[in-house]
């Protein structure tokens, strides 16, 4: 015989997937969003053809295309095979440098976190370079970098290298004692802890533990992290879902961080070609 | 086999627990030495047998989670020491003890990892000891976890289940490690009365069934009585022992002797030596505010 709760699971998912969507859909505020957007292109639409209109041409807004003939020309120009190049290419720069950005600062900010040698002799030369703007870096990338690319890329790297670091620090920084104390309490050192643990007779194997250990313990580090983004993520989007079903790249700071690039580096795109 | 796993070394003839002997000796403490100079601990002597059910009771801020923070290792010591087993944990020489899977720390509001599963967690301890592999470690844990009645909640996260759930995965979480001692400072304090009663009930039935030996600091006497085999009574700060109250109430214990009378006498005898404590806290603090 089949139990009511074996029967009943696939349902509630089923029923959990379908009552997102209209939950989404019945929100006031994701209505109230899109009005807003659509009241932003009309402002806009006026703004630009206010000279066609009023016979007055409005400062600024009035100088820019409105959003009409910006989708007309937009139509015209995703047939072409050049546009989805520069989309390529784009992305390419972008994620070169938000990739590299997260191998290098992930890691460089958790040293700065655990480590208290390493933030004294690491952290004021960072915090020296952190205020200047990235396309201030520009003409230094330019003769760094061989290439025009790798100049690009090593922008968009600085632009999210910095807030990553800083993240990363902040997070690591703001896990409760508690917890440090229960995985203490459980045989772990902050760092290491493979040392300590002289049970092991035989070196490799207390090596390998020592690594394990070190692993778990950015696991761990990470994972409050996350959680703590999670906790985050849950109170603006007002529902719950375990952390292991979310995407890892689920997180408002990373959004925020590619977006911000993404625009960073789109308005360098715009000055180069006005230039 | 299975369960003895997770609890002490029993003495074949007698059936005795035979480890977590815990020997407080003349402990002093003192914060920020080189300047105000607060005495926390004030030559504090405690002798607990292997498997004793301790119950710590004593004003706010008297100092019981000093002692307890002495004997895990997240404190040093200025003066004293404190044997485990006859294994120097801390003295002259040495004045923070190693911490270790020996002592496990159940805290006041719980510290279960919330990125991972009561199972994960329940795991960390031998996988981060490199005792067990993973998969070895989630399948005692799972094991563990059944035994505890939570059998189901293995794969929920922290926040997914109630708090009193949260509470039972966290001791067992300790007890998979094998502790000689457990210690554990007020962990039911935020609990409700109900909870709390299903909590002591499910803490009784885990302690007789492992015998380790358990640290328990609080500040309900009722608690105190219900749970202990002794409660020690502590001054106001600067800590030291003021009482010893034996309990000799028979085990397994059950709500029911809540209402006896031997119960009553000794909550109120108790209550007597802390009343006096308390009303002394309260007096210093003044004296402290003025």
């Amino acid at each position: 015989m089949v139990s009511v709760s074996e029967v009943s699971r696939p349902i509630g998912i089923a029923r959990s997937r379908r009552s997102f969507l209209r939950r989404t859909l019945g929100r006031q505020e994701f209505w109230r969003g899109c009005v807003a957007i659509v009241v932003f292109l009309i402002l806009w639409e006026i703004g630009s053809r206010s000279g066609e209109w009023f016979g007055y041409t409005l400062p600024h807004v009035g100088l820019l295309p409105p959003p009409s003939d910006v989708a007309v020309a937009w139509s015209k120009v995703l047939m072409k095979w050049g546009y989805w190049e520069s989309w390529y290419q784009s992305f390419k720069r972008v994620l070169t440098g938000f990739i590299a950005a997260q191998i290098i600062g992930i890691p460089f900010g958790l040293m700065l976190a655990v480590n208290k040698y390493f933030r004294d002799i690491f952290f004021p030369p960072f915090e020296v370079l952190r205020p200047i703007p990235p396309l201030a870096w520009v003409p230094a990338s330019l003769i760094f970098w061989p290439t025009n690319e790798m100049s690009i890329a090593f922008v968009t790297f600085l632009g999210a290298f910095f807030t990553i670091v800083i993240n990363v620090l902040g997070g690591a920084r703001t896990i409760d004692v508690r917890y440090l104390r229960a995985v203490q309490s459980m045989g772990a050192s902050q760092w290491d802890l493979g040392g300590r643990r002289g049970r092991r007779d035989d070196l490799g194997r207390r090596h390998a533990g020592r690594w394990r250990s070190r692993l778990l313990h950015l696991e761990f580090v990470y994972g409050r992290i996350a959680a703590a983004n999670r906790c985050r993520h849950d109170l603006d989007r007002h529902c719950r879902l375990p952390f292991k079903h979310r995407h890892p790249h689920d997180r408002p700071q990373c959004h925020a961080l590619a977006q911000a690039v993404l625009i960073r580096k789109t308005g360098a795109d715009h000055a180069q070609a006005a230039q | 086999m299975k369960r003895a796993d997770a609890s002490l070394e029993f003495n074949g003839s007698s059936g005795m627990p035979t480890r977590g002997a815990l020997t407080i000796r003349d402990l002093v403490k003192i914060y920020d030495p080189e300047g105000v100079n607060i005495m926390a601990v004030d030559h504090c002597s405690m002798q607990i047998t292997p498997g004793e059910f301790c119950m710590i009771v004593g004003p706010s801020g008297c100092g019981k989670t000093t002692l307890l923070n002495a004997i895990a290792g997240f404190h040093s010591i200025t003066s004293g020491e404190i044997f485990l087993d006859d294994k120097l944990l801390c003295g002259p020489d040495k004045p923070i003890a190693a911490q270790g899977a020996d002592r496990i720390v159940v805290f006041q509001n719980g510290a279960l990892f919330p990125w991972k599963t009561l199972a994960e967690n329940v795991a960390y301890g031998p996988m981060v000891q490199g005792v067990l592999s993973k998969r070895n470690a989630l399948a005692k844990a799972h094991e563990m976890l059944a035994e505890a009645g939570l059998g189901e909640f293995g794969g929920k996260y922290p926040g997914e289940v109630s708090s009193g759930m949260a509470r039972r995965a966290e001791i067992v979480r300790a007890l998979i490690n094998r502790p000689k001692v457990l210690l554990l400072d007020e962990p039911y304090r935020a609990m409700d009365g109900l909870t709390k009663s299903i909590m002591h009930e499910a803490l009784l039935e885990i302690y007789d069934r492992t015998k380790v030996t358990i640290f328990f600091i609080t500040h309900d006497l009722e608690e105190a009585i219900f749970l202990g085999d002794r409660v020690y009574v502590l001054t106001t700060r600067p800590c030291r022992l003021k009482k010893v109250v034996n309990v000799d109430i028979p085990r397994p214990r059950n709500y029911e002797v809540l209402s006896s009378e031997p119960f009553r006498l000794l909550v109120e005898e108790t209550r007597d030596a802390v009343h006096e404590e308390a009303i002394k806290a309260f007096q210093l603090g003044e004296r402290e505010l003025a």
